[in-house]
């Protein structure tokens, strides 16, 4: 038996509990995302993969980017999307959060009911559950709720439902974030509050100065998920696209590979930026 | 408890504001639970109505021709018992893999000093941002080249897609999963850690006997997680089966949503089968739910997933 450092032999060990993930992750990942980039410069077809498909350089690229004339507006309807969801989202599932700390009587209950999106918040059964037929919404239907607001909003009523119904369906995507507030806030220690309420911080200070900065690392994971999450999303146009030219074209996955790394580049772009501008303003207490 | 402002506290008396702060409370808690509860109360109600009331605007909630025929319909069109079988053998198998795997990665990441540590967990984050549709196609064709059981003799209809990704710790979200176990490792005490270690037990045995039982919060918020993913997702399975015998519940919706299309924009008639189908596919999902809810909740206050 070889006589090993102590040290030694804590890596071996620690690279012994990550090397079926590290084979994996080569595997599943790495290889994919090298061959997708491979491929992405080809013009190869799902029929010829093993033929040797020709090298046609950046046409692909060129080709997202000049000919294709609705690949470029899915990706800015889905970044606009962006915009306005993530902090939709962000400030909905810290409400919730904050309203499921609360102490009042049944609150279990509740809590249960807020963490129903994460179990059934599945993109695809969402979807029917807002389907609307022709374009009644089923949320509202029959309610008298319309014909309540036709009185005020007479034409720009149809708008008005779309946007409520974006509304409740991106309050409905924000499950996980909200499980993940609740979380942090439960991290927060109650010494702080107690602190700042013998300074004499009211309920609302208390949620500035106490509450938000020490939620602040819990925030960036949640913006991070979000963007990530409607990145992913089931609806996606972008996504949805790409399967479209996928299937449309013959199996070529040439372009759609091409169309998935720009897609991809994007979102690693952007969420390197993020994160890089919101850990500025992130808050880490003590040791760290 | 609050104070609120100055207008605010002369207007009302101590103990009134702490009722009306209350109160204000619980209308906003029910406020809430009922967009979360809205439509899946209205895909029951909707479920047990005969295709006459969707007509009929005075009809809301409660139907006036019960009817159980969408749940005859949806259940033939879903092949249910079948298809439950195949979900719940795929996303249950899935879900316990994966469950073991990540707490053994997360661990790892979490407990041991190696070189290079914090660069391979930067991969792991890696992992977290790169869309599954991004690489489909070419897992695709990779699970077409590796040797597997009969009748395709490679990865393709049969369950090794989801299991071998999710049993090294990859798979649907696994790297979400390395991510919440390491969190949780790391806030644990070492003491009990170092007592066995001392002890003379190895780190594999520690991991099991030490470490695991008190991850016991993070093991459940994971397990279902992945379990419910895997039961929602349809980007995979699409892909990865084609024989109808294994199709997943998703699969058997879309199915069911397509041959009803047609007839949906003349009437409202598939538009019932299709919410039943829908609610068909997530029921046990509910049931789940339901019974382990008040251990998901308790969980989830206990670990502070972040760490």
């Amino acid at each position: 038996m070889f006589h090993l450092t102590l040290r030694r032999r804590q890596a071996l060990e620690g690279y012994a509990f990550i090397a079926l993930w590290l084979a994996g992750f080569i595997l599943f990942l790495m290889l994919p995302l090298v061959r997708n980039g491979l491929w992405s410069l080809t013009d190869a077809e799902l029929q010829t993969v093993n033929e040797n498909p020709a090298f046609i350089g950046a046409d692909n690229y060129i080709e997202a980017f000049t000919i294709d004339i609705e690949f470029v507006p899915y990706l800015l309807e889905t970044f606009r999307n962006l915009v306005i969801d993530v902090p939709f989202i962000l400030a909905f599932s810290l409400a919730v959060a904050l309203l499921a700390m609360q102490q009042v009587p049944g609150i279990g209950l509740f809590r249960a009911v807020f963490f129903l999106p994460v179990v059934i918040g599945s993109a695809a059964v969402v979807d029917r559950m807002f389907d609307m037929t022709s374009n009644q919404l089923v949320l509202f239907r029959g309610e008298g709720a319309q014909q309540f607001l036709q009185i005020f909003l007479g034409d720009r009523l149809p708008a008005f439902m779309q946007f409520l119904n974006r509304s409740i369906f991106v309050l409905w995507r924000s499950g996980v974030q909200i499980l993940i507030f609740i979380a942090g806030l439960k991290g927060i220690d109650p010494a702080l509050y107690e602190a700042a309420e013998v300074d004499g911080a009211s309920a609302w200070g208390r949620f500035w100065k106490v509450t938000l900065p020490m939620l602040s690392p819990v925030i960036l994971v949640n913006i991070v998920y979000t963007i990530i999450d409607s990145f992913t999303d089931y609806f996606n146009r972008v996504l949805w696209y790409i399967r479209l030219v996928t299937f449309r074209t013959q199996l070529r996955i040439g372009y759609p590979s091409a169309l998935g790394n720009i897609y991809f580049a994007l979102i690693f772009v952007l969420v390197i930026l993020v994160f890089f501008f919101v850990s500025k303003v992130t808050f880490y207490r003590g040791e760290r | 408890m609050t104070r609120g402002p100055v207008w605010f506290r002369r207007l009302v008396g101590g103990r009134g504001r702490k009722l009306i702060f209350r109160a204000v409370m619980l209308l906003l808690l029910v406020d809430i639970a009922f967009i979360f509860l809205m439509p899946v109360l209205r895909l029951l109600s909707m479920s047990v109505m005969h295709v006459m009331d969707l007509y009929d605007p005075t009809v809301v909630w409660i139907p006036r021709r019960w009817s159980w025929e969408n749940y005859v319909l949806a259940f033939r069109a879903l092949e249910y018992p079948l298809s439950f079988k195949n979900t719940s053998l795929m996303a249950a198998g899935a879900a316990i893999l994966q469950t073991i795997s990540c707490a053994v990665v997360g661990y790892g990441f979490a407990r041991f000093q190696f070189p290079g540590r914090d660069k391979l967990f930067m991969l792991v984050l890696f992992a977290m941002i790169v869309p599954p549709h991004a690489i489909i196609i070419q897992l695709f064709i990779l699970f077409k080249s590796l040797p597997g059981p009969a009748p395709t003799y490679n990865w393709l209809d049969n369950y090794l897609p989801f299991f071998v990704p999710s049993a090294v710790g990859m798979g649907l979200r696994g790297a979400l999963f390395v991510f919440i176990f390491r969190q949780f490792f790391r806030g644990m005490p070492w003491e009990l850690e170092d007592a066995a270690r001392i002890d003379g037990a190895g780190p594999l045995r520690v991991f099991f006997n030490v470490m695991l039982p008190p991850a016991q919060p993070a093991i459940v918020v994971v397990f279902l997680f992945s379990f419910v993913w895997h039961w929602n997702d349809s980007l995979q399975p699409t892909i990865f089966l084609s024989d109808v015998d294994k199709y997943f519940m998703m699969q058997r919706l879309s199915a069911v949503e397509a041959a009803l299309a047609d007839m949906r924009y003349r009437a409202m008639w598939g538009t019932g089968t299709i919410m039943t189908a829908a609610l068909l596919v997530v029921l046990p999902l509910l049931v789940l739910y339901v019974f382990t809810q008040r251990y998901f909740v308790e969980s989830i206050e206990r670990t502070g997933l972040i760490g």
